[in-house]
């Protein structure tokens, strides 16, 4: 069996469909941003897979995932820092809860 | 070589699905935050396949270590006992999201193979190059390290530095908005 670009793609797609899964099933906030997380790792892998079978004597994937990396850790933060601003009004993290905007 | 390769990518593979699933389905959220970084480590060894180890390093730093310490911390902050009930969402919701995944899948797949026709291990939608010799002899001395840094500081030098900015306005950001309003605190207390 040899490796190549369409085994890494399926695993990516499999891994997204995931992603979408839990950020829609979840009620728990601390939950939808874990499943943001697993969506960003499979884009990730996505741009390293085609940076290695289209053009690995520059990288530009890998450049790309790198980017992709910061982009996740300053979403992450300020993802958190919302959610405690809003534990704080509201005591609770039940994305249910948080129906002020409704009329 | 290639049947050890395969058998590496099969077992992380393996190991990404079942632990993200995890990830999305343990009831106590503390399990599930392990079975990320179980999820994160995996996504590391696929790294180190597609010849990615400075991403694979940086995977391990960031993921793995820092954005777990967040999300625990910020467990910590507030997450009462009973809010393991929050587990999935009503019916609903829930049939809504697997018809969505579902679809999504069946979508990517098909763009995948070209309309369920092209099941080569190359697809054809793709344009796909083996890297040279001297790139491989290249990155078995050095690694992607000094590839990766001369396209930061010469290339993509533009998006590096708004990037910068973009992580020190979110320090700002985060400290500004996670700080208790003193001002309220203040109130309450005059109230009572």
């Amino acid at each position: 069996m040899e490796l190549g670009l369409v085994h890494y793609l399926i695993l990516v797609a499999i891994l997204f469909c995931i992603g979408i899964l839990g950020l829609i099933i979840s009620r728990n906030i601390v939950k939808i941003l874990i499943s943001i997380e697993i969506l960003l790792n499979a884009v990730n892998i996505n741009f390293a897979a085609f940076a290695n079978f289209g053009d690995l004597d520059e990288a530009k994937g890998q450049v790309f995932a790198i980017f992709i990396m910061a982009i996740a850790a300053a979403e992450i933060a300020l993802g958190l820092a919302i959610l405690i601003a809003c534990y704080n009004n509201r005591h609770s993290i039940d994305i249910e809860d948080y129906t002020s905007l409704k009329s | 070589m290639e049947v050890l390769q395969f058998l590496f990518f099969g077992m992380f593979a393996l190991v990404i699905v079942i632990s993200a699933l995890g990830a999305i389905f343990c009831r106590n959220i503390i399990h599930s935050i392990v079975s990320l970084v179980i999820t994160f480590l995996s996504v590391s060894g696929i790294f180190i396949l597609l010849n990615a180890d400075f991403l694979a390093i940086s995977q391990i730093i960031i993921y793995a270590v820092g954005i777990t310490i967040l999300l625990v911390f910020s467990l910590m902050f507030t997450t009462t006992k009973d809010d393991n009930k929050l587990w999935l969402a009503f019916a609903p919701r829930t049939i809504l999201a697997f018809v969505v995944a579902g679809t999504l899948f069946i979508l990517l797949m098909f763009n995948i193979t070209n309309k369920f026709t092209d099941f080569n291990i190359n697809p054809k939608s793709f344009i796909t190059k083996a890297p040279k010799e001297s790139t491989i002899e290249l990155l078995k001395k050095q690694g992607t390290t000094p590839i990766i840094g001369k396209q930061l500081l010469t290339k993509y030098v533009l998006p590096f530095e708004i990037l910068s900015i973009l992580l020190l306005g979110v320090i700002i950001g985060a400290a500004v908005i996670a700080k208790k309003d003193t001002n309220e605190k203040n109130r309450a207390s005059e109230s009572a």
